[in-house]
């Protein structure tokens, strides 16, 4: 069953905090007095002791989480995404990349999901600075169902995760009791004839873009890399090599991110006809986050248009 | 680890730690002796007398934690770290040679006893303040130092931990800033000033025990003191490049590698010194 009630993302990941801390007891949270808008409020509620507010000092948000975890604990770190990788960017690479500490950077307000507060609050290339961190693993979230399923992965993963979260309203993608396994690619439609690679919040959008070609007679998969890093390379190939038409659709620049490592994996070991949906190297504005997406290319339509574009190019590519 | 007690043991030791450093300075043609050589008694005095490690099980629950943010000090850091068992003393002869456990600057998933990468400045401090934060959310009785430069104290960083420490007074937290008043391009003062400090650091919270930092009963006295309820900074004056004449004080010698003629000098000056300090150990 799925659930269909809208509800921001941030929610769900506040309660299932909650819940992830009286499980695992070694689980502490540190906010850059944003725990109004990470939601992690709920878990300073229920375990005062285990929730530190370093104010807004996302440096030393950062290296306090490191510290914590010197001392034996599983430190969730969290504030907006830019700030993560940008502000905190130098002790995020020396302190939680190079030095491979267990720590877990929740990145809140993705992509454009904080969109009236404009470009300068909208995360549009944290994943291309967390992928080309060694030792990180990348994960991006996209649906209430998946944010409760991963949590504990994150926190049993003995090492760096950065995790991508949403403020945006989101509608259950998933089935509940699909079970997610970090670095393994999640199949939400299977046999069709062009693949639509895609994650986080913007899968919703994927769907209703595959329901649109299934009534113009061509079914298309649906492949979700929640986990961009380490790549399913695998899952990838193999859909590849079996539609040879690809299209990626991401909430972020099309230069770093999904896109990025999408062509990067097919160019070296299956060159195939590929579009990239996703901001096309501009800053938002700005504006209603659905309008937003539409205005800056990942819309439904451009969807739509891109699987048939890569389905024209295919035919018109001998295959090998 | 048992602590060494003897203060003329520790003095003698700080000048051998001194000589590794310069060897492995002059061996890896590169390397930071200015800011090794001042820090040499605080670390000696830290490592050998005052914390609570072992070198046969570096991740020992209940150690104390040692940050050492001045990164760069890496030659007088590892000499300690080897001379207490964390590694074999013949592999200082590694240090920056391609394929070492002794990065340029430390790296704790390679070289054991390392309790965090360092290099990039202030970032230690930072982590010594989360840290403090753990040990005392589980009732730890470890306590956490963190040794720092002066020039490094002008990342903001630093000051965001200082406002942190203070605001959950961690009584577990002792920062060690060895002010040689020298960084990379000249002189503190002129480069950035950070005067007043220590009125600086007891505006943001801190207990301030200004200490001469090539004195090992000073220092060992600062450690000990302790506090309970706030974090202490010991400012310790010392001298960038201290022990050879015509490296003190001079920021040239912050990351400069001596000619074989200036090695041969500095190893008879340093010499000198451990030979003194031993026959009036005698």
């Amino acid at each position: 069953m799925i659930r269909t009630e809208s509800k921001q993302l941030r929610a769900t990941y506040g309660e299932a905090l909650v819940e992830l801390g009286a499980a695992d007891s070694r689980v502490v949270v540190v906010d850059a007095d944003m725990a109004e808008g990470t939601m992690t409020g709920g878990f300073k509620e229920r375990f005062p002791d285990r929730f530190f507010d370093v104010g807004v000092a996302e440096q030393n948000l950062m290296g306090v989480g490191v510290g914590l975890s010197v001392a034996g604990w599983i430190p969730f770190v969290n504030t907006f995404a830019w700030l993560l990788v940008l502000r905190a960017g130098d002790p995020l690479r020396t302190l939680v990349s190079y030095a491979r500490t267990n720590v877990k950077i929740i990145a809140g307000y993705g992509g454009f999901s904080g969109p009236m507060d404009g470009a300068t609050h909208q995360s549009i290339m944290d994943l291309a600075v967390v992928r080309a961190l060694p030792n990180m693993t990348v994960v991006v979230a996209s649906d209430h169902f998946q944010i409760r399923s991963l949590l504990p992965l994150v926190a049993d993963l003995d090492g760096p995760v950065y995790l991508r979260l949403s403020r945006a309203e989101v509608v259950d993608v998933h089935e509940e009791g699909t079970r997610f396994e970090i670095g393994k690619a999640t199949f939400l439609k299977t046999g069709g004839e062009v693949t639509l690679i895609s994650n986080g919040p913007i899968l919703g959008r994927v769907l209703t873009a595959a329901s649109t070609l299934a009534e113009r007679g061509i079914p298309a998969s649906v492949l979700e890399v929640h986990t961009l890093k380490p790549l399913d390379a695998e899952a990838i190939l193999a859909e590849a090599a079996r539609t040879r038409a690809v299209v990626t659709v991401e909430e972020h620049n099309i230069i770093g991110g999904l896109g990025s490592a999408v062509s990067e994996l097919l160019s070296e070991n299956l060159p195939t006809p590929l579009r990239r949906i996703g901001i096309r190297d501009c800053y938002g504005e700005t504006g209603p986050y659905e309008k937003l997406l539409d205005l800056y290319g990942m819309g439904v339509q451009d969807i739509v248009t891109a699987a048939e574009e890569v389905l024209r190019r295919r035919a018109s590519v001998p295959s090998q | 680890m048992k602590p060494v007690t003897d203060y003329q043991a520790l003095k003698c030791l700080a000048w051998e730690l001194r000589l590794d450093a310069l060897r492995m300075i002059f061996g890896a043609k590169s390397g930071h002796v200015g800011g090794s050589f001042s820090a040499a008694e605080l670390i000696t005095a830290l490592y050998f007398y005052k914390a609570r490690l072992d070198p046969k099980n570096p991740a020992w629950e209940d150690r104390d934690r040692i940050f050492v943010s001045k990164g760069h000090c890496a030659p007088v850091y590892y000499a300690a770290l080897s001379r207490l068992g964390f590694f074999p003393r013949e592999e200082l002869a590694t240090f920056r040679q391609l394929g070492s456990r002794l990065q340029g600057h430390p790296d704790r998933t390679k070289l054991p006893g390392v309790e965090m990468s360092s290099g990039p400045l202030g970032l230690g401090a930072s982590v010594a303040v989360g840290c403090a934060l753990g040990l005392r959310l589980g009732g730890s009785e470890a306590g956490v130092f963190c040794l720092l430069g002066d020039g490094e104290t002008q990342e903001g960083i630093v000051w965001e931990a200082a406002m942190c420490a203070a605001k959950y007074g961690l009584g577990n937290l002792t920062f060690i800033l060895d002010y040689n008043r020298y960084q990379l391009s000249g002189a503190v003062d002129q480069v950035m000033p950070l005067e007043p400090l220590e009125q600086k650091w007891q505006s943001f919270g801190f207990g301030v025990i200004r200490i001469d930092g090539h004195d090992i009963e000073q220092i060992i006295e600062a450690l000990d003191r302790g506090s309970t309820d706030r974090p202490t900074l010991i400012l310790a004056l010392t001298v960038k490049g201290k022990g050879v004449s015509f490296m003190e004080s001079c920021s040239a010698w912050h990351g400069r590698v001596p000619s074989p003629e200036e090695m041969k000098r500095a190893e008879e000056q340093i010499g000198e010194r451990i030979e003194a300090c031993a026959a009036s150990a005698d």
